[in-house]
């Protein structure tokens, strides 16, 4: 029996607008109806308070052609070209994203030739970005422009490449708010820490021609969707790739921070670092992670990036089993697993997949927090939103950071600790 | 008095006659009848077996040399053929039923010294209390609104209540003149401009409609106050102040004329407008699957990728959005209500031609569920692209269950589906011939449950039956309990309305759209509108003097104005939208600018550009006597703009964005017409919400800092 049960992972649409918003400069033209917009009001207004996708004095960055159902067999060119040339004219962008819905893609318009054919006519990166296909979802909308960013640099960047300086590519950056400012701050520190020089994180917030500052990098450390982009600048530049997990947990962070200096010729500065880092850390941490966290029980539902590295952290550093995790990803993590259909399944999660896997494991060995984003909050049924829930991914709706907060490195150590007690504990009182 | 001791007489001016005349016979005085005069004037007929009499009670202004005085009633009166015993029986008891029950017909109205206006506030207001429109009746007739054409002429209209057309209007005209003397009573011409009654109809006492005003309007200004002409013209009917029932008449106007402006669509369409820092209308326009809530038995299947469902995602709260949502918007709460299956189209199924085989699936397990009554297909922008049309598959499934199916698109209700689903449960709840109480009534359009609360136990003060409310709920559940309503009236209008009321085409139900009950004078008015349609008689306007005496408790609002007064509430919009800002009626079915001025809030519109735009707009104003709360202030730049929206005195700013960064830059609070609620209490409530925002303005005291 199918499951026809609503799902829970972003869509491509999501992956556009996250990847916008973390090019301050980029101005995002987007193919499709009154929906893209509302998808904006309804969500990432919510998501992400600093976002400045609309604006009331005319200069938000998403602009839409508002090609409906009835338009659409015209044909969005024309409105697509001439909206294309008031943005630039007004907002003067670093770059122009360019999206469109799945319906205009069917329609049989090619947008990367058109991307191709505006981007020659302004002189300006114009990154194209089609679904293509539905199944594909947010984590490929933001790996495929992150790629149209890499390929669209100009040859003028790959000059004095510097191997003392770093380019950390492929940071899912989910908002400009203290948690992702915190995030991209922690990864600067630990590259500067090794001895190395950051170029600015792509993608973190800063423009376009601040990324362009990569093409000196000659060390591209790749994080999970950064591999194929750091393959088109390594390409490029000759830089040499090291490809990487994000940097959770201590022993996460550690092995993280000595990829990069191994491969950079940094190891003993590396050490040294590491040392310093964990004497501030675990006296820290000890007796939180005894008196409030270990023998607790988790379900977390994260993108595969974080779903890679946390239940090992949560499980050996903070004492948290990890009995339910779900991918936020449309397809299967794994050849053979549970089938699309199937109510209890490891990916895609929904409704039903949900509901059953947090439930299953609450009758059977309890379930002491959950996390997840704001929309597998909201669809827990019953009882199982009584069980303590931290907030965390896209969207995030009702956890908002206003100052520095990493979940990554050694800080995001701390981080973890301080937030996930508070909620677990919370519920024990 | 109170309301409650009034309710002791009959409010019906002919039923008065009688109970009086009984009470006057009952204290043993010889009374045959008693009759209202056109001049003011009661009559006491007396009557034996011997003799006939009469005792005429004329107004005090009456030549004192016609008649006689008693001691302890204040008038003349005029003595025929009655001898001293009978005088002072029918006289003592008409002095002691008066002191007993004070009843208003017999009240004199405002002193020689004191001064009525000709205009609707004061001489119109004052007849009301007599000459109630849409209560008082006189045999069949009904009397209607009072109008005022023109400062010295006024016009009190009856019509038939058989639904006759007939209808008879009386003017009334002041005619000063050359008169250098104070204008008073002799100054008024009573004459009938229109008269649907025939010769022999006129002699009988039903048909007399100039005995009821005559007498009313003799009694007002029967000690002959001052009757001053009214300055000014109303440029427009005072109902912006005091809502008259709208049929939603002015709605298509609103559409052509602003919609292109203030649709949120518009805000977004027009990107790069160079007018948007000005702008801070912009009332909701959802798209029509969020404007119902269906019940536990309706599932609803979406046809769409994932992609479009997520747009707008169906766990969405009403509220923190970038525009500030109406508290009863329903931005799909509906996933947790309902079994909801999305079809989730990808690309296999779009290339392959399998989308109708999974819609045609999902249609079978929605009904299938146990309990379903009904499918709701929604269809969205895919489906239309790709051709997908779920009729067919509808069809084949109907032959097999039970369950009704219903399919509507994403923005678009194309064959009219949404009104069949809430015919369909109409019907299935009460069908054509099912018996129905005729004083059942269904509120269509809830609030919040303390609002709705409140409507159902007014509407049970005027005699009706509450029964329920429906929509934008339209589970079975609803309907079943307002089965028996034979009259539906509209209170909270925010959606649906055109669809929903093609729904009650022809069944044996009244359906009445008033303006909706917001502020203490639109409740009261709400109330009244449906006391003239619902045929609660008596009961329904005792029920109503019960309430407005409830509002006449003025401690409580006067204690609540000493607060509001302090604070002005700002609304800042261009001349092509203002006249919509100073009467939101066609939006919203409610005045913003009237509730507030009736709390006690200042008003200052910042209007774009200069004075010379606005005369039509400030007339208006001036006309409707708000010159003191309602200002006009210009201004031509942001600058300009921000400098006035940093008034001292200003505590909340309109306008429908989210904590609206220009506002809070400035320090201020942000409200809209969603701030409103329905009812008296309802009223406070909205009250003591906007003084908070007014006088918890956080970070006010950082506003330079402050950039929204």
């Amino acid at each position: 029996m199918e499951d026809f049960s609503i799902r829970t992972v972003p869509t491509f649409i999501d992956g556009v607008f996250l990847a916008a918003n973390s090019v301050r400069d980029a101005m995002l033209v987007f193919r499709g109806g009154a929906c893209v917009y509302e998808h904006i009001i309804q969500t990432f207004e919510d998501h992400d308070h600093s976002n400045n996708f609309i604006s009331l004095d005319g200069k938000g960055r998403l602009i839409v052609t508002f090609t409906d159902s009835a338009a659409v067999t015209m044909g969005a060119a024309k409105e697509t070209e001439e909206l294309l040339r008031e943005g630039i004219e007004k907002l003067k962008p670093g770059a122009v994203i360019l999206a469109e819905l799945s319906m205009i893609t069917l329609a049989g318009e090619d947008i990367r030739n058109l991307a191709r054919s505006l981007s020659e006519r302004y002189g300006l990166p114009v990154i194209p970005a089609a679904s293509r296909y539905l199944s594909r979802d947010y984590t490929d909308a933001y790996e495929s422009i992150l790629c149209g960013a890499a390929s669209s640099l100009r040859d003028g960047c790959f000059t004095g490449m510097d191997n003392g300086v770093a380019g950390i590519i492929g940071l899912f950056y989910e908002r400009g708010e203290g948690d992702w400012e915190g995030n991209v701050a922690e990864i600067e520190r630990i590259v500067k820490s090794i001895g190395l020089e950051p170029c600015p994180v792509w993608f973190s917030g800063s423009g376009f021609r601040d990324l362009e500052k990569i093409g000196r990098a000659g060390l591209l450390a790749a994080l999970p969707y950064g591999g194929k982009a750091a393959g088109i600048i390594s390409g490029k530049s000759g830089a040499a790739v090291v490809n990487l997990d994000l940097p959770v947990g201590i022993e996460g962070t550690a092995e993280w921070a000595r990829k990069i200096a191994t491969a950079a010729g940094k190891k003993d500065e590396c050490e040294r670092f590491i040392k310093n880092e964990i004497d501030y850390i675990i006296p820290r941490l000890d007796r939180v992670v005894l008196r409030s966290l270990a023998g607790s029980r988790a379900a977390v539902i994260a993108g595969r990036d974080w779903l890679k590295v946390i239940p090992e952290f949560f499980e050996n550093e903070l004492g948290i089993e990890v009995p339910v995790r779900i991918a936020r990803q449309r397809y299967p993590l794994n050849a053979g697993a549970s089938g699309a259909g199937d109510a209890v399944r490891d990916y895609d999660p929904g409704v039903k997949s949900v509901n059953a896997l947090v439930e299953k494991e609450l009758r059977s060995g309890g379930i002491d927090l959950i996390v997840g984003s704001s929309w597998e909050r909201s669809v827990l049924a019953g009882g199982l939103r009584d069980i303590p829930y931290f907030e965390f991914g896209y969207p995030c709706k009702s956890a908002h950071y206003l100052k520095p907060a990493p979940f990554l490195g050694f800080t995001g150590v701390l981080t973890w600790a301080e937030r996930l007690a508070e909620i677990i504990g919370s519920k024990k009182e | 008095m109170t309301a409650e001791e009034r309710g002791k007489y009959p409010f019906q001016p002919l039923e008065f006659l009688k109970w009086l005349a009984s009470r006057i016979s009952g204290s043993g005085a010889p009374c045959s009848g008693v009759l209202f005069e056109p001049d003011g004037s009661l009559t006491i007929k007396a009557r034996t077996k011997s003799w006939n009499g009469s005792l005429r009670w004329a107004p005090p202004s009456t030549d004192a040399a016609a008649g006689r005085r008693f001691e302890g009633i204040e008038g003349i009166f005029m003595i025929e053929s009655l001898d001293e015993s009978v005088i002072s029986l029918l006289a003592g008891s008409l002095n002691e039923i008066v002191a007993k029950y004070n009843p208003v017909f017999l009240e004199w109205g405002p002193a020689e010294n004191e001064t009525v206006c000709f205009s609707p506030e004061s001489l119109g207001e004052m007849l009301k209390t007599r000459l109630t429109p849409g209560r008082t009746l006189w045999g069949d007739f009904l009397a209607g609104d009072f109008s005022f054409p023109s400062k010295n002429r006024m016009e009190i209209r009856f019509s038939d209540i058989k639904n006759t057309g007939g209808e008879i209007v009386i003017e009334l005209s002041l005619d000063t003149g050359d008169d250098a003397g104070r204008p008073g009573r002799r100054n008024l011409k009573f004459s009938v401009i229109k008269d649907s009654r025939d010769a022999a109809a006129k002699k009988k006492l039903e048909f007399q409609i100039e005995r009821i005003v005559g007498f009313s309007l003799g009694r007002l200004l029967g000690r002959n106050p001052e009757i001053k002409p009214a300055e000014t013209v109303p440029s427009k009917d005072l109902s912006g102040i005091c809502a008259t029932c709208s049929e939603g008449a002015a709605v298509p106007d609103y559409l052509n004329k602003y919609y292109s402006l203030v649709r949120h669509e518009a805000f977004i369409r027009r990107w790069d407008a160079g007018d948007k820092w000005r702008r801070f209308f912009y009332p909701a326009s959802r798209c029509i699957v969020n404007l119902f809530k269906l019940g536990a038995a309706d599932a609803i299947v979406i046809h769409e990728s994932l992609e479009c469902v997520l747009n707008e995602p169906p766990w969405m709260p009403p509220d923190s959005t970038f525009f500030s949502n109406d508290r009863k918007t329903l931005v799909g709460e509906f996933w947790q209500r309902n079994n909801l299956l999305v079809t989730d189209l990808m690309a296999d199924d779009v290339v392959s031609g399998g989308s109708m085989r999974k819609l045609e699936s999902a249609l079978g397990e929605a009904a299938s569920l146990p309990g379903c009554s009904s499918v709701v297909i929604v269809s969205g922008c895919l489906p239309n692209v790709m051709g997908d049309n779920p009729v067919p598959a509808m069809r084949r499934l109907e032959k097999k269950t039970d369950a009704r199916l219903y399919w509507i698109g994403n923005t678009n209700d194309f064959s009219g589906y949404t009104a069949r689903l809430i015919r369909d449960r109409l019907e299935k709840v009460a069908p054509q011939d099912a018996p129905r109480d005729p004083l059942g009534v269904a509120v269509i359009g809830e609030g919040s449950a303390e609002e709705n609360s409140e409507l159902l136990g007014l509407l049970s003060q005027i005699g009706l039956n509450p029964l329920g409310i429906i929509l934008p709920d339209v589970g079975f559940e609803r309907f079943k309990k307002a089965a028996r309503a034979s009259l539906f009236v509209w209170a909270n209008q925010s959606a649906l309305k055109d669809a929903a009321e093609l729904a009650f085409t022809g069944l044996p139900v009244k359906l009445m759209r008033p303006d909706a009950p917001v502020g203490l004078i639109g409740t009261l008015k709400w109330l009244e509108t449906i006391v003239k349609n619902a045929g609660s008689g008596a009961i329904g306007s005792l029920g109503l003097d019960r309430i407005r005496y409830t509002f006449n408790v003025t401690e409580r609002i006067a204690g609540l104005k000493k607060r509001t007064g302090i604070w002005t509430a700002a609304f800042v919009a261009g001349i092509e939208e203002i006249d919509a800002l100073i009467d939101t009626r066609p939006v919203h079915a409610f005045s913003v600018m009237d509730t507030l001025v009736e709390m006690g809030f200042r008003v200052r519109f910042l209007a774009f550009g200069n004075e010379a735009g606005y005369t039509a707009q400030k007339e208006f104003i001036k006309s409707s006597g708000l010159e003191e709360t309602v200002e006009f202030v210009f201004f031509e730049d942001k600058d300009s703009l921000d400098s006035l929206l940093r008034g001292k005195d200003i505590g909340i700013v309109f306008s429908n964005f989210t904590a609206d960064p220009r506002a809070v830059s400035a320090g201020k609070g942000v409200f809209c017409e969603n701030h409103f609620e329905m009812g008296i209490e309802g009223f406070f409530r909205t009250a003591e919400r906007l003084l908070g925002l007014c006088e918890r303005r956080p970070l006010s005291g950082f506003e330079n800092y402050l950039d929204g």
